[in-house]
């Protein structure tokens, strides 16, 4: 049973050079204590995804176009202001990607810590107070008490992630969206996130949304894939079987021009071209300027369509 | 006699070179591709083109003031030099009374008729001048004091700042000394000082401005040297051999060049109004040019007057508040432009 | 075209001997010196002319530092750098134009390395004439537009500035610089690490066809281990300033010697994991230059840490043929 599912999405942005549809048509579901991996590279928009369920999409310009996201029955995106304020932190949390910038520099980390038990629940500080300690200590900062009272600043970054980690989940929220959430630390740090991730997950039945562009990342920590090109979703569908065996020739052309893929000395493959950019995205299939199998019939666009192995994948030549 | 007219042809001819060269410097910003698209959003914007057709009609009337011919009179079958008229005044030829009459009025305060049966629509100041032609003369002023100041501030400042922030230590150090003292004395203080050595004038004026309003331009280029020098693209230049001087000059200096663009234009207002003050209190420029300051000063004792005398401190304000407002905006909106974080940036997914 | 022989391949092109770079941190009104930043701490290495070394390491490890000492972007407090014979270890600036033919460097930031107010014609004739000064103009150009087709782009790109092209683009016109005055040696400083995997692999492509054709040496710096293991021909593992294991990239990636090295790759989270991995999680944090730990720097964080190894000094050992490691107690147990 799904917790969330986004049916249909869609987020433009109003330039003056026209309209740039940067999230053009994407649907897909968040099941509990289950990951849900939303894969792309820089210009498909699954940021603005992520922004569009907090309603957090960047305004003048930014807004949400069409679809629906449905949350206990109920579309988020006809929710108020202030009834989406009330469950941002409480029941939806999202980490980001900098860790460095993501707190605030001039308060202790425990007062941010308050603060959001605070906005969300009773008046009781003592009370607050005792479960961000325990809440620290749960994500692995040594000297819960001492760390309570200092700045980030004098934090590392793989802290600083932590005590993210521990602002989103205080709330026990229902739904975690992580965007990029070890792009920026050194690779000792990110085994040592994605770890603490999976067993907060395991406890708290929490449903994660995890946005990130590296493969082996979702290979080992997510249930299901969805894969976004320019806007629109490309392939879905359980993460050993896309992996194993992709079936849109753009999954195709990711896994083949990974560096591991290759013995040293074989030239690598790369995918010809560059992602178009918001505003020019091509019409039909998004992928045709760029796919080798790309025909006449690509003009027009393909839709997702459920191959033979439970997959779905949006390309006319597949079954 | 010839000496005179050469004389106002070469003030005249510097004058329009200089406008001139200005509008034929933005003509061709206008073809390169990212002035262009700075122009165009900076257009974009309202106010932006009001001030700018504001900022346009005062240099109009700064041009007209500027152009001007020799006047003779004939005293003794020889031709004795007079004066010098402006294409303004050959414009503009308001009538000169004997004194105050307000503004629109047809009676002068000497319970004379007026001259000429003519009209002022700002009214006459106690020596019987036309306010509103004060008021234009004016803006001669403004623009000199500003314009000619910011031509001395522009090297010194941009000089040191760049050497402070590239070359760090011992320039640094000297640099930041020597500006933080001259920052530590009131900037009025000092003006005073300066315009009691060297005495009223223009020229004068500008010099002491100069000395004291390098300083703030000095610290805002220091600033983004320092931060421009640890790009990797100052680095890859070091790697590739060239010179210090090359890359100050080549690759620092167009990539500091819009800070000082804003700061130049937002201190503008500045110095115009540092010029009014100084000559509300007898030190900018001889009450004998006409300039803002100086009516304003002019018309200390007339308010108390009975009838009160206010058309001519609310013309000379006007004049003055308007084109400061003008500028600011103007200078506002290129900032928005400009500044690199403030602009626009496209889609980020 | 150079005409190259195997045996003309000279065995220590760039050496670097005891290499060490602190940074002095003054405290007190009297700026009393209170202790050194040692970003780099004893490094020694050699690269052989055509062959690839890669420094890998985390934040913190000194590898950065090293490329940028090597010519002399950095001040270098003790130790050598030799190239091809010459001692250049703190070139003062009037005698950088003569290494800047033999050495180049290309950024990790596409974004920074490329002067925004700049056309990309005049950066590359900038290059140009640090090897052809007396060219004219119009000569100049022509070999920079000659460096543009090289490296995938168009003449008329000439007069184009940084921020019409894409990240990848950049980052090719600033190989196309690097290659520009025709060195011998390049020093990769993260190229690749800022860019999409697409891109990624077609920079790599580009990278290993020039060293192919110009019979380039490449000081690699990366902490991508998937990259680092297609392209390199050596490998030094670093942390907290110092190497820890060195060897062939084989040797490297096949038998790992060193904890550290063995950590490092068993938290890279990969596509296909044939075996199931044993995931080895380190505790704590990655270490700031600035504290460094007695003994061994990496006890603190080390899985299989003994209680000698917070006073033993460090040694470098060799195990295999060529294959170092500095951990006396980690030999050929995985």
């Amino acid at each position: 049973m799904a917790l969330l599912e986004v049916k249909d999405l869609r987020t433009y942005f109003n330039l003056p050079e026209g309209t740039a549809k940067a999230v053009d048509g994407v649907s897909f579901s968040l099941e509990k204590g289950k990951t849900t991996a939303l894969v792309g590279e820089s210009g498909c928009g699954k940021t603005l995804v992520s922004y569009s369920i907090m309603g957090l999409v960047p305004e003048p310009n930014g807004f949400v176009a069409g679809g629906e996201i449905m949350f206990r029955e109920e579309d988020l995106l006809k929710f108020s202001f202030s009834r989406m304020r009330s469950l941002r932190g409480k029941t939806i949390s999202m980490i980001f990607q900098e860790p460095m910038t993501a707190l605030n520099p001039v308060f202790s980390i425990g007062n941010q810590l308050i603060e959001s038990l605070m906005t969300h629940g009773t008046g009781d500080r003592v009370g607050a107070k005792k479960r961000c300690i325990e809440m620290l200590k749960e994500v692995g900062i040594p000297g819960p008490d001492q760390r309570f009272d200092e700045y980030p600043h004098q934090l590392s970054g793989g802290m600083k992630q932590r005590v993210m980690i521990a602002m989103a989940l205080l709330t026990n929220p229902d739904i975690l969206i992580a965007d990029e959430p070890t792009t920026a630390l050194d690779v000792t740090i990110q085994a040592q996130i994605l770890d603490l991730l999976k067993k907060m997950q395991k406890k708290y039945k929490t449903a994660m949304l995890l946005i990130t562009h590296d493969l082996g990342i979702v290979s080992e920590n997510a249930d299901s894939l969805t894969i976004m090109y320019a806007g629109k979703v490309v392939e879905q569908g359980d993460v050993k079987t896309v992996l194993k065996k992709p079936s849109h020739p753009y999954t195709q052309g990711l896994l083949r021009s990974l560096p591991s893929m290759h013995s040293p000395g074989k030239k690598l493959y790369s995918i010809p071209g560059v992602v178009p950019q918001a505003i020019n995205f091509p019409e039909g299939c998004r992928f045709r300027t760029r796919c080798i199998e790309a025909k006449k019939e690509c003009e027009n666009e393909p839709s997702l369509k459920i191959l033979k192995n439970k997959v779905k994948c949006a390309c006319f030549f597949r079954k | 006699m010839l000496e005179y007219y050469i004389n106002d042809i070469l003030r005249s001819l510097f004058v329009l070179v200089i406008i001139g060269g200005g509008i034929y410097t933005v003509l061709r910003m206008n073809r390169n591709r990212i002035w262009h698209d700075v122009f165009r959003q900076i257009w974009s914007v309202p106010i932006a083109r009001i001030s700018f057709g504001v900022i346009c009609l005062y240099l109009f009337v700064f041009l007209l003031d500027s152009i001007s011919y020799p006047l003779f009179k004939e005293v003794n079958k020889k031709h004795v030099f007079v004066n010098s008229r402006t294409l303004l005044e050959v414009i503009y030829t308001p009538a000169r009374e004997e004194s105050y009459s307000a503004p629109m009025a047809k009676y002068q305060f000497t319970d004379k008729k007026m001259e000429n049966k003519g009209i002022h629509p700002a009214g006459t100041n106690i020596n019987g001048e036309d306010v509103l032609m004060n008021a234009f003369k004016g803006i001669k002023v403004a623009f000199t004091i500003g314009g000619l100041t910011t031509l001395i501030i522009l090297p010194i400042g941009i000089f040191f700042g760049l050497i402070a922030g590239y070359f760090g230590k011992g320039a640094d150090t000297t640099v930041t000394y020597v500006y933080s003292t001259l920052a530590c004395i009131p900037e009025i203080l000092l003006l005073i000082a300066l315009m009691n050595i060297f005495g009223n004038g223009v020229l004068q004026l500008c010099i002491a401005l100069g000395i004291t309003s390098w300083v703030g331009l000095c610290r805002i280029v220091r600033g983004e040297t320092m931060k421009q020098k640890n790009m990797e693209y100052v680095q890859s230049a070091r790697a590739l051999g060239q010179s210090h001087f090359r890359i100050i000059f080549k690759h620092i200096l167009p990539n500091v060049m819009h800070i000082i663009l804003i700061t130049s234009i937002l201190r503008f207002s500045g110095l115009v109004m540092a010029e009014v003050i100084l000559s509300y209190l007898g030190l900018g420029v001889p009450p004998e040019i006409a300039s803002w300051g100086i009516m304003i000063d002019q018309s200390r004792g007339e308010l108390a007057r009975d009838p009160m005398v206010w058309w001519n401190i609310i013309t000379a304000f006007s004049f003055m508040f308007i084109l400061i407002l003008s500028v600011n905006f103007f200078g506002d909106t290129i900032r928005d432009v400009l500044d690199p974080r403030t602009r626009v940036k496209g889609v980020k997914a | 075209m150079r005409v190259f022989s195997e045996n003309s391949m000279k065995e220590k092109l760039l050496e670097v001997k005891d290499l060490k770079v602190y940074y002095p941190k003054y405290k007190g009104i009297f700026k009393k010196l209170a202790y050194h930043i040692k970003a780099v701490n004893g490094v020694s290495f050699s690269i052989k002319e055509g062959s690839t070394l890669s420094l890998v390491g985390e934040s913190g490890c000194g590898k950065t530092t090293i490329g940028k000492a090597i010519i002399s972007l950095v001040p270098v407090t003790h130790g050598s750098i030799v190239y091809d014979g010459d001692d250049i270890t703190n070139i003062p600036e009037e005698g950088r134009k003569k290494i800047a033919q033999n050495i180049q460097i290309i950024f990790q930031d596409p974004y920074g390395s490329l002067n925004p107010k700049m056309k990309i014609g005049y950066i590359l004739d900038e290059a140009v004439r640090v090897k052809y000064p007396g060219l004219s103009r119009a000569r100049t150009a022509e070999k920079t537009v000659k460096l543009l087709e090289k490296i995938g782009l168009y003449s008329n790109d000439y007069d184009k500035y940084p921020h019409e092209f894409s990240g990848g683009q950049r980052q090719r016109i600033g190989i196309a610089r690097a290659i520009a005055v025709e060195p011998k040696c390049i020093i990769c400083d993260e190229s690749v690490s800022a860019l999409d995997v697409s891109i990624q692999a077609d920079i790599i492509n580009l990278l290993v066809d020039l060293q192919r054709e110009e019979k380039l040496t490449y000081l690699f710096i990366a902490h991508d281990l998937s990259v680092v293991k297609y392209i390199s021909t050596d490998v030094a593992v670093m942390y907290l300033g110092r190497i820890v294991e060195y060897g062939s990239s084989d040797q490297i990636f096949k038998t790992p010697l060193h904890p550290y090295t063995i950590s490092l790759m068993s938290a890279v989270p990969e596509v296909e994991s044939k075996k199931k991995k044993r995931r080895i999680i380190l505790a704590g944090d990655v270490p700031s230059p600035v504290k460094t730990p007695s003994g061994c720097p990496f006890h603190p964080r080390c899985y299989m840490k003994r209680e000698e190894c917070e006073r033993i000094e460090l040694k470098f050992e060799e195990i295999g043929k060529g294959h170092y490691t500095a951990c006396p107690f980690n030999r050929g147990v995985k």
